[in-house]
């Protein structure tokens, strides 16, 4: 049986060039040796700047490289359209919420 | 000063199809079906109005040429790229065969994509003409020497009429160029690329296309931030999406509009236009990315202002 997602939120309100080292940090120790699936939570994330987004595709490349997974849920609207924009949708499945996320992941 | 874009497409050339052409011509005449035109002077207010630019224009398919007319009497085009053919035209129908002319061409590197317009640039093949091309690259002569000639083309480079000089510049070096401050920084390229701003008649205008931009810090800007500071106009690669430059497309070498907006904030540039438009994309999708270029401006500006605009062939902005 395949282990369960993990769960990590975003401590952030604001990540740019200040907090994306530390987001960064965040999401490659809960990625571990990359073969966790993961469900990064934004509900609590304000705004995001392209250094922010490329974190998450740092981290995105150890999880391909350790045949994990990265989805995202609780992006609040205008984060949401900062992940559209950046066409980050397309590289990222986007959830509205952890329960739709784990649902989706058939860990509900 | 005056801005023309000859060429606004990365890559390679792009032109439409009859399938594009028609699909305008079928959408235009959908938008006017509950339209009463009364004269033609109707029919032109509505194509002015009504029409989105990607319905009746196009963001045309030549590749980078940008002129920049600061008043004096030599004229300076930044890249030789397909739209260098249209601006020779250009020339030719203004001053004729017997009036000669002085261009200097900045050359923001030797892809073939910034060179293929020079072997079909008129004014070359005309005695009395003088062609100064500026570049920080070792090999200018050779790149554009090269095209010429069996079997690649019919003329050889020798039989060129105009005088041509190559001129090295360093990077980092500010020169004094038919009547403009040029600065030029070093772009992250294939086999490097080289952004310009020029400095004249109490304006600044910056043309940056063909780099790539992956900043961990803010340091990591600061040379970009120097280059495009107070510009009065930015002229930026925004070929891919940020999602595409930052994983299948990494170090491909081009930037995005976000970055570019980010950029431009960050640096008090007045008017950013996204250029090297994506040759696998059609008007609408160029459209999309200059209407998510301003959203994403509205979201993040914190009330700055900034003029975004989506560079097309034949776009004249003047400052």
């Amino acid at each position: 049986m395949s282990e369960p997602p993990i769960l990590m939120t975003v401590a952030e309100r604001r990540i740019d060039y200040d907090s994306a080292q530390h987001f960064q940090e965040q999401l490659l120790r809960a990625l571990g040796d990359g073969s966790a699936v993961l469900i990064v939570d934004f509900s609590g994330v304000e705004s995001i700047s392209s250094v922010g987004l490329r974190a998450l595709v740092v981290a995105a490349k150890k999880s391909t490289a350790g045949n994990g997974k990265i989805v995202v849920s609780g992006l609040r609207p205008l984060v949401r359209e900062v992940f559209e924009i950046s066409r980050f949708d397309a590289l990222f499945p986007l959830y509205d919420s952890v329960d739709a996320a784990r649902d989706a992941l058939g860990a509900g | 000063m005056r801005i023309t874009f000859w060429g606004t497409r990365g890559s390679l050339p792009a032109p439409l199809s009859a399938h594009d052409v028609r699909a305008k011509v079928l959408t235009a005449l959908q938008l006017a079906r509950s339209h009463h035109f009364a004269d033609e002077q109707a029919v032109e207010a509505f194509i002015e109005h009504d029409l989105p630019f990607d319905v009746k224009g196009t963001f045309g398919g030549n590749t980078s040429c940008v002129q920049l007319d600061a008043g004096g009497s030599e004229y300076v085009v930044c890249d030789a790229g397909s739209g260098l053919r249209v601006f020779g035209n250009a020339m030719l129908e203004k001053h004729g065969y017997g009036a000669p002319q002085t261009y200097h061409i900045f050359m923001s590197h030797l892809h073939w994509d910034h060179i293929m317009g020079f072997p079909f640039f008129t004014p070359a093949y005309i005695k009395g003409n003088v062609i100064r091309i500026y570049g920080c690259h070792p090999d200018v002569r050779a790149a554009f020497e090269r095209q010429f000639g069996a079997p690649s083309f019919p003329v050889p480079f020798a039989l060129l009429g105009a005088t041509l000089e190559f001129v090295h510049i360093d990077p980092g070096a500010t020169t004094t160029i038919a009547g403009l401050t040029v600065t030029v920084a070093k772009q992250q390229h294939g086999g490097d690329s080289y952004g310009f701003r020029f400095e004249g008649a109490g304006k600044t205008v910056v043309y940056a296309t063909d780099s790539e931009h992956r900043f961990a810090t803010r340091e990591d800007e600061l040379p970009f931030l120097d280059l495009f500071r107070d510009a009065d106009v930015l002229i930026f690669d925004a070929m891919y999406s940020l999602g595409d430059s930052v994983s299948i497309k990494e170090d491909w070498g081009h930037s995005s509009n976000v970055i570019g907006v980010e950029l431009a904030q960050r640096a008090r540039v007045k008017h950013l236009v996204l250029h090297h438009h994506e040759p696998i994309y059609d008007d609408a999708m160029i459209g999309r990315v200059l209407s998510d270029a301003r959203r994403y401006h509205d979201i993040t500006a914190g009330g700055g202002r900034l003029e975004i605009s989506s560079g097309y062939d034949g776009l004249e902005i003047v400052i």
